[in-house]
């Protein structure tokens, strides 16, 4: 057996076996990796940093429970910054691992201490219907919902008292898996002209590049960004991790490449010379 | 109830509740008649809900089928399918769904199995590229290098080869791939609007069973 029969012989268990050693152990133990912050990341950041205090901001928990370790990292350090610039954040998900998702973030985030819930941040839980339930929230919350996810009236929440209609937000914040986003942008966009930001896996990315940005004003879908995002925060975090792993996962891809290149290259060669 | 009543009504409200719909969209109304259709997509939320509880009973009904056939290769996992279903049901109305057990069986379940399985494409995605991304011939050329291109730019392998990497990858992503999606998004759009008009007009059938 010569190399390239080898190669093509054991190139795929190795291939694995290889990938989940490459991946496991920057995730066990972070090497910190250096880069170069993206233009993508630097406007998310500087959106989010140019909220005014107290402003409201709309935090969409969309994605499916498989998709949201890819958005782990983004959504935690998009948290953390918007309590750390006192924004008031309106929590809730068109998905229905929304309230799951919701607990599992928001120890990750944790909440900085003196903000309240209900005062300064509230969780409004799953809201059934996708595009039509993106639609009848925009246009009234208070119609929509009576109570949060916790059972408690929206009267007796002093921030959902200044939430009337998706007008009040001076910031909406789509996290996502799917295609709700193309929806916050034909429900939430278009009739109200709100401020749509969006971060989304990285398979999502170009269906919704082509509206960044002009429909939407923020647009995060690699989890590089979430690393970037955190190194700007100066909270390094599991994107870092992430990234390290995605960085040697893409090294040991581009070497089997390279040799999967190399067998048809001497095949083809050894086919010119028969 | 007629065959013709059981299309005709469902076609004459479909096309008015979507007239009413765009009217108050497009123009100003008298409060009253927007307030009354302002309800209709509030009412369409608690339709879709009420929906979910009648999709689990569907769903419920055909893997009981399933079980009772024995159906080969396919009802051990339907068992599996109703266990699971049923113990979230009785957790969450016995001990409700904000409870600590309800949270567990949902972390300690669901979370691994679909982390896992979203996971896996990590090794399906690498065995694609392995055995597809190879240069046999023009097309695949320029796959393989737009490929390698914009995996340089997503991990810090192609800063530390070359500064640039990650420009070049965005370029790539910005602008013939942007190109693309935006055909595609103008096509699937303008379907959509012919789509509408015949919803309208009642010539689409399929959504309440037709051809």
């Amino acid at each position: 057996m010569d190399l390239t029969e080898r190669i093509e012989h054991y190139g795929m268990p190795a291939l694995y076996l290889l990938l989940a050693i490459g991946i496991a152990i920057p995730i066990l133990h972070p090497i910190g990796l250096p880069m170069v912050v993206g233009e993508d990341t630097k406007t998310f950041y500087a959106l989010v940093d140019s909220l005014k205090p107290r402003a409201i901001v709309h935090y969409g928990i969309d994605p499916e429970i498989g998709g949201f370790e890819e958005l782990r990292s983004r959504m935690i350090a998009i948290g953390a910054h918007l309590f750390a610039k006192d924004a008031r954040i309106v929590f809730a998900g068109f998905d229905p691992n929304a309230p799951e998702i919701y607990k599992l973030l928001i120890n990750d985030i944790g909440v900085p201490k003196g903000k309240e819930y209900g005062v300064d941040y509230v969780f409004l839980g799953y809201i059934p219907g996708r595009e039509i339930g993106i639609a009848s929230y925009a246009k009234d919350v208070h119609a929509l919902l009576s109570v949060d996810y916790f059972g408690t009236p929206l009267q007796n929440l002093p921030l959902m008292n200044d939430v009337k209609t998706i007008r009040d937000f001076s910031l909406v914040i789509s996290f996502s898996s799917h295609e709700l986003p193309i929806n916050y942008i034909q429900q939430v966009y278009v009739p109200y002209h709100a401020r749509v930001a969006v971060v989304v896996i990285g398979v999502m990315a170009p269906a919704l590049k082509p509206y960044y940005p002009d429909q939407i004003v923020g647009f995060l879908s690699t989890p590089r960004q979430g690393a970037e995002y955190e190194l700007l925060l100066h909270r390094p975090g599991i994107g870092v991790a992430d990234f390290d792993a995605q960085t040697i996962a893409h090294a040991i891809l581009l070497i089997f490449i390279v040799a999967g290149n190399l067998i048809v290259l001497k095949r083809r060669h050894s086919k010119r010379g028969a | 109830m007629s065959n013709a009543l059981r299309r005709s009504i469902p076609r004459a409200l479909t096309s008015l509740i979507g007239l009413l719909l765009i009217v108050t969209y497009f123009f100003q109304l008298p409060s009253s008649i927007v307030d009354a259709v302002n309800f209709i997509p509030r009412f369409s939320v608690v339709i879709v809900a009420v929906a979910v509880g009648v999709g689990a009973f569907t769903l419920l009904k055909y893997h009981v089928s399933l079980i009772r056939k024995r159906e080969p290769g396919r009802w051990i996992y339907s068992i599996v399918m109703l266990l699971s279903l049923l113990l979230f049901v009785i957790v969450g109305l016995g001990t409700g769904v904000n409870s600590e057990a309800f949270s567990w069986i949902y972390n300690a379940l669901l979370v691994p199995c679909s982390a896992t399985t979203y996971a896996m494409w990590c090794f399906f995605i690498a065995s694609a590229c392995f055995r597809i991304l190879r240069v046999r011939g023009k097309q695949a050329a320029v796959l393989l290098i737009s490929a390698i291109l914009v995996m340089l730019s997503n991990a810090a392998l192609g800063e530390l080869l070359w500064v640039n990497f990650p420009l070049i990858g965005s370029w790539i992503q910005t602008v013939p791939m942007m190109a693309v999606f935006r055909a595609l998004t103008i096509g699937i759009g303008l379907g959509m609007i012919l789509q509408g008009i015949r919803v309208l007009l009642g010539r689409e059938r399929g959504y309440f069973g037709g051809s």
